[in-house]
């Protein structure tokens, strides 16, 4: 992931895009139930698809992700997915 | 007096520095045509030697612990001490992977003492390279010292105790060839006590001039003044690719665009390369190069990279790649070529060009980019698209 774009002295890089970016949720019985959102919680209405990700596990850093795209009591639908490495909660289009 | 740097069997010792676990056991670099490169003295000892083929050599030794050879990585660890030892001292000449003399004479004069000026040619080899440092009036017997050594460590010969150093040393340590060293033992000389008791005049006409030098070396009396390299300009950039890559258009991209940050660095302004070395790295460090020697001095990028483009898409890299680098060589003053009238095209291109130049020159960076497909197909959505520089 890209941690800061411009910091790189000398030598320069591809800079991936669409990188994910981190989210606060809540999650119950194993999935997310509420997603903060521009300093509010918006509730979860149902999931609509989840799916697995895992690659590079013969690399020095595997990626294991479960994708989630929810649908929120808004309507809007979002993509989230679970860093199954870290532990943690990223947003990112899929 | 001549200082040699030397360590043995550069191949391995850069292999044992990565396998701790190997040293002292039987091991053996195989070079990409499956011959034995280089070997321990533990595989020495089962009659394991240089040149014999892989399958020959764990025939002969089935304990055998056999590493492939990686080339760039050698030559870029050899590079590094190289560098360090110029910084050290004034006067080098690098003989050959492994081996590196030097003038001591000069160094007395910054670092007062025999055993500091030691001490920092020691220092300029990572110590589990094993690098040992002989010193004595000529280049030959100062690598004979370095061999005698013991790792990280020195041997000093001087000029009253040089005949008797040289006395017991074997003909076959002589810079000779394979066909001179085979005749010195058909007739029955063993070392360089007893082929220095010749006639110079004798040696000279039976083996011609490797006959005048051998004996000139086993009297201790060869004065070959070293011969110092020539400082090369070169030029070199280096792109960092934040996920390895291994998909050959992406691959290419990140070449391309490596080249024409070369080409717009301020040091190649009104220069023409002559070759250029392609560098690349994967993640677990394996190294790869090759080297392209163009059929002109060229200073334009599609000339140059038309010339890469197929080296590239021939190239067969040892994983997916995380660092990839461009050295230009052998630089010198362009020559004028007759241009083609602007087409309307390049017209909007050289002024789009000129107005990042300018936005460049404001914010101190270009704050354009270009959107390239790096692996379109990949599962992971961060590396499907990637913004690359677009450096006017």
């Amino acid at each position: 992931m890209e941690s800061n774009p411009r910091a790189k002295a000398g030598a320069h890089r591809l800079r991936p895009l669409n990188t994910p970016a981190r989210v606060q949720l809540r999650v119950e019985a194993g999935g997310p139930s509420a997603v903060l959102q521009r300093g509010r919680w918006r509730r979860v209405d149902h999931v609509e698809e989840v799916w697995r990700v895992d690659d590079g596990w013969w690399r020095l850093s595997p990626v294991a992700r479960t994708y989630f795209r929810l649908a929120l009591e808004t309507g809007h639908l979002i993509t989230l997915y679970h860093d199954d490495v870290e532990g943690t909660w990223w947003a990112q289009s899929y | 007096m001549v200082g040699c740097l030397l360590i043995s069997s550069f191949p391995l010792a850069c292999e044992l520095a990565d396998h701790e676990e190997l040293r002292g056991s039987p091991c053996a670099v195989i070079d990409e045509n499956s011959r034995v490169e280089a070997v321990s003295v533990a595989a020495e000892a089962y009659g394991v030697h240089p040149g014999q083929t892989a399958r020959e050599a764990i025939g002969r030794c089935p304990g055998l612990a056999a590493l492939e050879t990686r080339p760039a990585r050698y030559d870029l660890i050899w590079e590094e001490i190289r560098v360090a030892v110029e910084e050290v001292a004034f006067t080098v000449e690098a003989a050959s992977a492994g081996v590196i003399y030097v003038a001591v004479d000069e160094l007395l004069t910054c670092y007062r003492t025999l055993d500091a000026a030691i001490k920092a040619l020691l220092g300029c080899a990572p110590q589990t390279l094993e690098p040992r440092v002989g010193v004595a009036p000529s280049r030959f017997t100062a690598m004979l010292a370095a061999r005698q050594a013991r790792a990280n460590g020195s041997d000093v010969v001087g000029q009253e105790e040089l005949s008797a150093f040289l006395a017991p040393q074997p003909v076959q340590a002589l810079p000779v060839s394979v066909e001179t060293l085979r005749r010195l033992r058909v007739l029955g000389l063993q070392t360089l006590d007893e082929l220095r008791a010749l006639p110079r005049s004798a040696l000279a006409a039976q083996f011609g001039p490797e006959g005048d030098l051998a004996w000139q070396l086993a009297s201790g009396t060869d004065c070959e003044p070293l011969r110092p390299q020539r400082r090369c300009v070169q030029l070199v950039e280096q792109l960092s690719l934040e996920t390895p890559l291994s998909g050959r258009q992406p691959l290419l991209v990140a070449w391309e665009q490596t080249l024409s940050r070369l080409l717009r660095q301020r040091g190649f302004h009104g220069l023409a390369a002559r070759q250029a070395e392609l560098r690349a790295a994967t993640e677990r460090d394996r190294q790869w190069s090759r080297v392209v020697t163009f059929k002109e001095p060229l200073a334009d990028f599609r000339q140059m990279w038309s010339a890469l483009r197929a080296a590239l898409d021939e190239a067969l890299f040892p994983g997916p790649l995380s660092e990839l680098s461009i050295e230009l060589r052998g630089l010198g003053p362009a020559q004028g070529h007759q241009l083609a009238l602007p087409s309307a095209r390049s017209t909007m291109r050289s002024r789009l060009e000129e107005g990042l130049r300018q936005l460049k020159a404001r914010y101190g960076y270009c704050p354009v980019g270009r959107v390239v497909e790096v692996e379109p197909w990949n599962r992971i959505p961060e590396r499907r698209l990637a913004l690359i520089d677009f450096d006017p």
